[in-house]
């Protein structure tokens, strides 16, 4: 096998396509060889084309029946036309769109009249260069190679050539000016043991090259997302709690002073449990009589309540969680000793139709700092370091209206790309809310806030539509940057 | 919330004061009315759900007003007695019992404001009127009307008018059955009998709360306005009355008093316009803001947010307005003090004493382990929804329905009830995922919901860990080895016995089990639910519940636990 001195197609050796390939890339990780592809595209005749090479195109058989001068009545060429109706129609059509006929109309028909016949015709030119063999594109003018391949008459093989051509290195070692020695890809515990290793010669890799993709496991970067909040609120001395997925209304809105005709519980607002038929075994009898009495005359709070008649079956009726809030709703009518900061990150649900932006199950972030003599500027003080520890710099207040906060406040923060976003909702905990439970108001007061934390995961992981959030992309996933969660790359 | 859309020009005319465009939002922003944008010389404005008082252009001005220091305290309003009486009728009581009326005369009415009218009507509707069901309010053209008026239940069959923007007499049941407005409130006035408004002369004014006649059509031409709200709520019913005629008065409008007589004879005048009084300490207003004003300083706060305010010793004597019904408690004036005042100039701060210890919940501790471990195996981490469908759960898995959360009001078949095992979403996952390339290793951390009538909200939130691995050639060995590298990992001494799922392999399918106790299901997916899924190779997966962990840790720390651990 010799290939001094020039060029061959890889097909030259002997030793079967892939073998030479596989031994020419070796070759030229050796730098011996150089590498090159061409690649060439031949034109060849289909069944059809041949058939039409043979015994005349269409339009060219309608040619032949027509004579100068003479004009026929369409149905009676149709008669005479040595093919399909549907070859006639296409061969009148061409006829036409080359000005070879022309077509009137007469009374109720149609007749042709013959108005020249074409010395030269490319198409015939271009089959009869066909018939004797293939050709490369580039041999026939571009347009009718385009007209043959679209009326199915010719098809195009891509072929590529495969070049090797060999190097100065090459040339080099065939004059026997360099000697070869052994070369491994591998150290091996083989050629460590027996200590062969002195006499190898270990390849040297680009190193600069792409290695191939693995999947390892990885975490879910909403997930993380999530735990990163977590720890943030753990370092602020915030202690999690839970509460259940199916809720009694009792919890997550009676307690909270939400009028029970509140638009909020009405049922486009929340989804109604049908099984099971409940009602919750409410067993705190004393606190729901406090609450009933603080929605109906307001009594023991000082406040007016809302004046109708509070309804223990409503109260009852089992729903799924629409706020966070019922987490702290149950955890502070325990009556823990204050001082005390919670915070609960889970699903809630509203009856929404699934979409970019909407979704029926999303996570809240709800925190309540409990303590005597807090005040609204303290309010504001933790939501700035909570947003601070996210990595928001300027936070804004503006003043808002959720029914168991008073006063309540919205904060939003300034993104370098999207301005101004609203982070949290939050307020003072109502006396209506705190005096039944048996809390010391005005002394001891309640800071809550509730943060749609999916829409800030969104916003930190550079997530456009919320349905991304529980993704059901595996490749999604596989490439996303979890690091993102912690503030690592994106915004 | 109700979003409404006010001209600027009408807006800024009402205001009285030339303001540049942001400066209006920006006073709007203060008072708590978001601003949503801007379309043909209009703004568009949410408004909270506590001030039906805003949802009138009017009553915005008047707030604006107020805000800016152009005017300040108790908006005073000019009555007198308009000899205006509606007398209700015994029968219309079990229909639509209470009623409030008023008249304001000389009203000025631009064509943007006959159009804000009838929008504030509109979300009035929608808000506090719960559609129509709880409040609906009227808007007349008082001048064809002649007092005294007669509210009364009448046959629809017998009533006939033609109703507004109508061209030709209608009965009532015609107007129910052929108008837009009828058809859509029809379901509120079951029945025969229909709640009606007659003039002395026996002119249909209305039928509440369906459609006005079209006689007392308001428009630009209106000068004196007759305004009647109903209800079965009292106190909705006269708020909505003082919230319309007031900002009609603000259109420079006398608003006329009107006695409703009930069926006992007893006369209410409507609208009670008499501001309610409620009295605040000033160390309370300071100590919930975390302020330090005066009872002067803070009075002249309260009277820009136009409530009267005069300090009387350590307290304020405040007046709300008859406008208003959002006071429930001194705490409500709080918001009004920190408002005014402006939550650019509230310095936010931290108390510094609330010494308390974080801890994150013991659940998510132990499914930050059981996540680490999992993904150590090399499992890629996925977030299914808890919510889904009976498709999913149970067609899908070969498997017969079992009782399992129901949602009553679904917005989608798809997410209709909360699963009660992880299993299905991987499944379902898997099956999305078919061109990605091999291996497939996936696992969910995440709480299933199972009914359970002994809990208080009669069902019980588990957390989970559930695991698939689908490639060319996955056996149950191979999930197998991972499972007991997690129960390793965990601690947990797990043995497994043999049994059967619908949508498992017959002969490759164990229960999990630690203690004498399931814990688990662990096999490789029938070929049954492979194909019905479209999974092209073979999975093998298990499902761990973690609440005997929680439970096992619980029982540990029990006795030397301190303050709370929730849920």
């Amino acid at each position: 096998m010799s290939f001094r001195g020039g060029f061959l197609p890889a097909d030259a050796f002997s030793l079967g396509r892939e073998s030479a390939a596989a031994l020419g890339r070796l070759l030229e990780e050796k730098g011996l060889v150089r590498i090159s592809v061409k690649a060439r595209k031949f034109l060849k005749l289909t069944d059809r084309g041949r058939e039409a090479a043979d015994s005349g195109l269409p339009e060219e058989k309608l040619l032949k029946i027509l004579s100068i001068g003479e004009a026929r009545k369409i149905d009676e060429i149709r008669k005479d036309f040595p093919g399909s109706g549907e070859e006639f129609n296409v061969a009148l059509g061409i006829a036409k769109k080359r000005g070879w006929v022309r077509l009137e109309r007469v009374g109720s028909g149609v007749v042709v009249a013959l108005k020249e016949i074409p010395d030269e015709y490319p198409l015939r030119e271009a089959l009869d260069r066909l018939k004797g063999g293939v050709a490369e594109e580039g041999d026939l003018p571009t347009d009718v190679v385009r007209e043959l391949v679209k009326r199915g008459l010719v098809e195009i093989d891509e072929s590529k050539e495969v070049y090797l051509e060999i190097t100065d290195l090459g040339e080099a070692v065939l004059s026997g000016r360099l000697t070869v020695r052994r070369e491994v890809a591998r150290l091996s515990r083989e050629l460590i043991e027996s200590g062969r290793w002195r006499e190898v010669e270990i390849k040297a890799y680009d190193v600069t090259s792409m290695p191939p993709t693995v999947y390892p496991g990885k975490p879910h970067p909403y997930v993380e997302f999530l735990d990163e909040v977590r720890e943030i609120l753990v370092g602020m001395g915030f202690l999690e709690v839970k509460s259940p997925i199916v809720e009694a209304e009792f919890w997550n809105f009676d307690a909270l002073f939400q009028a029970q005709d509140h638009p909020a519980r009405e049922v486009h607002d929340s989804y109604a449990v049908s099984v099971p038929a409940g009602p919750a075994d409410i067993k705190d009898l004393k606190l729901v009589e406090k609450i009933k009495r603080a929605h109906e005359t307001g009594e023991g709070t000082g406040s007016t309540g809302w004046g109708y008649e509070w309804d223990f079956d409503i109260a009852r009726r089992l729903i799924l969680r629409s706020q966070m809030t019922a987490a702290s709703a149950r955890t502070l009518a325990g009556t823990p000793n204050p001082p005390l900061k919670i915070f609960a990150i889970d699903r809630v649900f509203r009856p929404e139709a699934l979409d970019r932006t909407h979704s029926m199950e999303f996570h809240q972030c709800e925190g309540v700092v409990l303590a005597e003599g807090l005040n609204v500027r303290h309010l504001l003080g933790y939501l700035e370091e909570f947003a601070k520890r996210l990595g928001f710099g300027e936070v804004m207040f503006r003043p808002a209206y959720f029914p168991f906060t008073e006063p309540s406040v919205e904060a939003y923060v300034r993104h370098p790309r999207l301005g101004w976003i609203e982070i949290a909702g939050s307020g003072l905990f109502r006396p209506e809310i705190l005096i039944p439970m048996g809390y010391d108001y005005p002394k001891v007061q309640a800071l809550a806030w509730g943060i749609g934390i999916g829409r800030l995961a969104m916003v930190k992981l550079g997530i456009g539509d919320i349905r991304q959030l529980h993704s059901q992309d595996l490749a999604f996933l596989r490439k996303f940057p979890v690091g993102r969660a912690v503030g690592l790359a994106g915004d | 919330m109700p979003v409404i859309e006010a001209s600027i020009s009408d807006l800024l005319n009402l205001i009285g004061a030339p303001l540049s465009f942001d400066d209006l939002v920006s006073s709007l922003e203060r008072l708590k009315v978001n601003f949503e944008g801007e379309e043909n010389g209009n703004i568009i404005l949410e408004i909270t759900a506590d001030r039906l008082d805003l949802v009138t252009i009017e009553g915005l001005a008047r707030a604006v007003r107020g805000i800016l220091g152009l005017e300040e305290g108790i908006p005073e309003y000019e009555t007198f007695d308009s000899g205006f009486e509606v007398k209700v009728e015994r029968e219309v009581l079990p229909l639509r019992p209470y009623i409030a009326c008023g008249v304001v005369e000389g009203v000025n009415l631009s064509p943007d404001a006959v159009a804000e009218l009838m929008q504030a009507q509109e979300k009035i509707h929608a808000t506090i009127g719960r559609d129509r069901r709880k409040v609906s309010a009227g808007l007349h053209d008082a001048s064809p009307i002649v007092p005294p008026i007669r509210y009364s239940a009448e046959r629809k069959e017998e009533v006939r008018f033609v109703p507004l923007r109508g061209d030709y007499e209608m009965t009532v049941s015609q107007i129910l059955s052929e108008t837009e407005k009828g058809r859509k409130y029809a379901h509120l006035v079951p029945g025969d009998l229909i709640p009606v408004l007659r003039d002395s002369r026996g002119k249909v004014l209305s039928i509440p709360p369906i459609i006005n006649s079209d006689m007392t059509r308001v428009t630009e031409e209106t000068r004196d306005m007759f305004v009647d709200v109903t209800g079965p709520d009292e106190r909705a019913v006269r708020k909505t009355l003082r919230v319309l005629v007031t900002a009609l008065a603000e259109r420079g409008g006398k608003i006329g008093l009107v006695r409703v007589i009930r069926p006992d004879g007893e006369a209410v005048v409507t609208p009670d316009l008499r501001p309610t009084p409620m009295r605040v300490g000033v160390d309370y207003l300071n100590l919930v803001a975390g302020t330090d004003y005066s009872g002067k300083e803070i009075a002249s706060l309260l009277r820009k947010m136009r409530l009267g305010a005069e300090p009387v010793g350590e307290e304020i004597s405040v007046q709300i307005p008859a406008y208003r019904d959002d006071f429930l408690h001194p705490v409500d004036l709080v918001e009004e003090l920190t408002v005014a005042v402006g939550y650019d100039k509230l310095r936010p701060a931290l108390p510094g004493y609330v010494d308390t210890f974080g801890a994150r919940h013991l659940r998510e501790r132990i499914s930050r382990i059981v996540r680490e471990l999992m993904i150590g195996l090399g499992y890629q981490e996925i977030l299914n929804y808890v919510m889904t469908s009976g498709d999913v759960l149970f067609r899908r898995m070969r498997s017969p329905p079992r009782e399992v959360v129901k949602v009553a009001n679904p917005v989608s078949e798809s997410y209709s009830v909360l699963r009660d095992t992880l299993i299905p979403g991987i499944v379902a996952f898997l099956s999305k995922n078919q061109a990605e390339p091999l291996p497939h290793k996936v696992f969910e951390v995440g709480d299933v919901v199972i009914p359970d009538p002994a809990e208080e909200t009669r069902a019980r939130d588990e957390r989970r860990v559930a695991a698939a691995y689908e490639d060319t050639e996955v056996g149950f060995e191979d999930v197998q080895s991972h499972l007991f590298s997690l129960t390793v990992g965990l601690g947990i001494e797990a043995e497994l016995t043999p049994t059967d799922r619908p949508w498992a392999l017959s002969g490759r399918c164990a229960s999990i089990r630690s203690g004498g106790r399931e814990i688990g299901i662990i096999a490789e997916v029938s070929p049954e639910v492979l194909e019905i899924n479209r999974i092209k190779n073979p999975v093998g997966v298990f499902e761990l519940s973690l609440e005997f962990l929680l439970r096992r840790r619980g029982e540990r720390e029990r006795g030397e636990a301190r303050g709370v651990e929730g849920g």
